[in-house]
């Protein structure tokens, strides 16, 4: 049995749930809070400590940690931007990764690999590309990004493993009503023809991370797009 | 085919533009300015401390060069906003911005669930936050002027980093940050770059005084065999980047670092 703790809130992270539910993972989800503010950094670092601990209480030590960090759906220009925009796309949800890695890292490194031990994000391409009107949350992805990979730097020698999963922008946003930029939401622009739906596409990846036998992958990325983004 | 080779700039690359860097009052910043100065712009240098920045300033001017130094702490927002109207008020244009300064590298160093949360702080201020503050307050001037702004990554940003990870976070995101706003800013003329340059700079020389060996493995996997310097070989990269030479370049990342990262 694969205990995942799922970290995020909104329609794209209840049809992963629902996917990975349908894996056979148990899934505990923690919706994290924030304070809305104009400082520089919003959030508290170590709180979700405790959200997080008491869903590891209730599920078990977890194979796996999803973190899928809240940005805003619409696409704002930089110089429209007010600081609370900038804060809401860019540094809250960095902060918000941070206090993930804090977080789990008791609850992830320091036991085998074969035990799983192991975090994974779950992006938008815009992490990899920059996307006019998505620039604070994009600076935000490609940040966690790295962090994803200082991370598995850092907990290799405890076993716990990271990964990120990038997908098509409009699977990410699923639900935004907001209009999104030229060649989101375009499955004419996917290799396969769409561009990927949560539960029968997506849940199924992030089941194969939480195997024992994808242990030895760490700090790296997987798009999950149908093929639009290919630069990597 | 014909060449239009005849249309790019042959004289002094930047003479009658400005460039204003940020955090130039010493390393990258200082050689990046010289080396854009050197081209012909006038060039403020915004810095923390005006005690090194003065300085700097001077002894660039006496060897000729168009040189002032205006305090800007790039962690208060009135400060960069303030500093770029006073250039574009005093030189009557801006055509380079170069974000370069930040703070907080080896206080938000070590293990990430120890690391200093008051250092984690100082980095998303002065690289984040003052990026998104340079580019609000820049991008009226940048846009007359159809010029160039440039933002300062790492390599850490590209592949992580072990020993400061969370200065690697901040690094990566101002690289997407810089191909976002490239998208974003096209339409207005304005190029948007960054550049990661690994350079004999004294924030250089705090890491090697913690590691006397890391510069023989750093040299040791540097193809080119020597670490940079910062006017010498990281300031051309900005007077290209300044000057219409790289007129159709923008969205990218140019590594200055004699080759020791290749991962692009």
């Amino acid at each position: 049995m694969i205990r995942t703790l799922l970290v995020g809130a909104g329609a794209f992270v209840d049809a992963l749930c629902e996917g990975l539910e349908a894996q056979g993972h148990v899934v505990a989800v923690v919706v994290p809070s924030r304070k809305p503010s104009a400082e520089v950094t919003p959030y508290d670092l170590d709180t979700p400590a405790t959200g997080l601990n008491v869903a590891a209480e209730l599920l078990g030590y977890p194979n796996l940690v999803i973190h899928v960090p809240a940005v805003p759906a619409g696409p704002t220009a930089v110089i429209n931007q007010t600081v609370e925009d900038w804060i809401a796309a860019c540094e809250a949800p960095l902060d918000e990764a941070v206090a993930v890695v804090r977080s789990v890292q008791p609850l992830l490194a320091g036991r085998s690999p074969a035990m799983g031990g192991r975090l994974v994000w779950v992006l938008p391409t815009t992490a990899l590309s920059g996307s006019a009107g998505f620039v604070a949350t994009g600076a935000a992805c490609e940040g966690i990004r790295a962090l994803a990979k200082g991370t598995a730097k850092q907990w290799g020698a405890d076993g716990a493993t990271t990964s990120v999963l990038v997908v098509d922008p409009g699977v990410f946003f699923a639900g935004c009503e907001a209009p999104l930029t030229e060649g989101m939401r375009d499955p004419a622009l996917a290799s396969l023809g769409r561009v990927g739906d949560p539960v029968s596409d997506l849940a199924p990846l992030l089941d194969l991370l939480s195997d024992p036998r994808a242990a030895f992958t760490t700090g790296g990325t997987i798009v999950a797009d149908g093929g639009t983004w290919m630069a990597l | 085919m014909t060449s239009n080779f005849s249309l790019l700039p042959t004289g002094p690359l930047l003479e009658g533009r400005v460039a204003l860097v940020t955090g130039g009052a010493s390393g990258v910043g200082l050689g990046m300015a010289t080396a854009m100065a050197r081209y012909g712009a006038s060039v403020v240098l915004a810095c923390l401390r005006t005690e090194t920045g003065e300085p700097a300033a001077a002894t660039l001017r006496e060897a000729g060069l168009d040189v002032r130094c205006i305090r800007c702490d790039v962690t208060v927002t009135d400060d960069v906003f303030n500093v770029i109207a006073t250039t574009v008020e005093e030189f009557g244009r801006l055509d380079c911005l170069i974000h370069n300064a930040v703070a907080g590298t080896f206080t938000g160093a070590g293990p990430l669930t120890g690391a200093s949360l008051d250092g984690w702080r100082m980095l998303v201020a002065s690289s984040l936050r003052a990026s998104f503050d340079c580019a609000r307050a820049g991008h009226a001037a940048l846009r007359k002027a159809k010029g160039s702004l440039v933002l300062l990554t790492s390599a850490a940003g590209m592949e992580g980093s072990a020993a400061i990870p969370l200065y690697g976070v901040v690094k990566a995101a101002q690289r997407t940050l810089g191909k976002g706003l490239a998208a974003e800013w096209g339409p207005d003329g304005i190029r948007v770059n960054s550049v990661a340059p690994l350079a004999l700079t004294p924030a250089f020389d705090t890491a090697i005084a913690a590691d006397p060996s890391l510069i023989k493995r750093l040299e040791a996997s540097t193809p080119l065999g020597r670490i940079g310097d910062p006017v010498e070989d990281i300031g051309p990269v900005a007077v290209f980047l300044a000057s219409d030479l790289s007129r159709h370049v923008t969205g990218q990342t140019l590594v200055v670092d004699g080759g020791g990262f290749r991962g692009l």
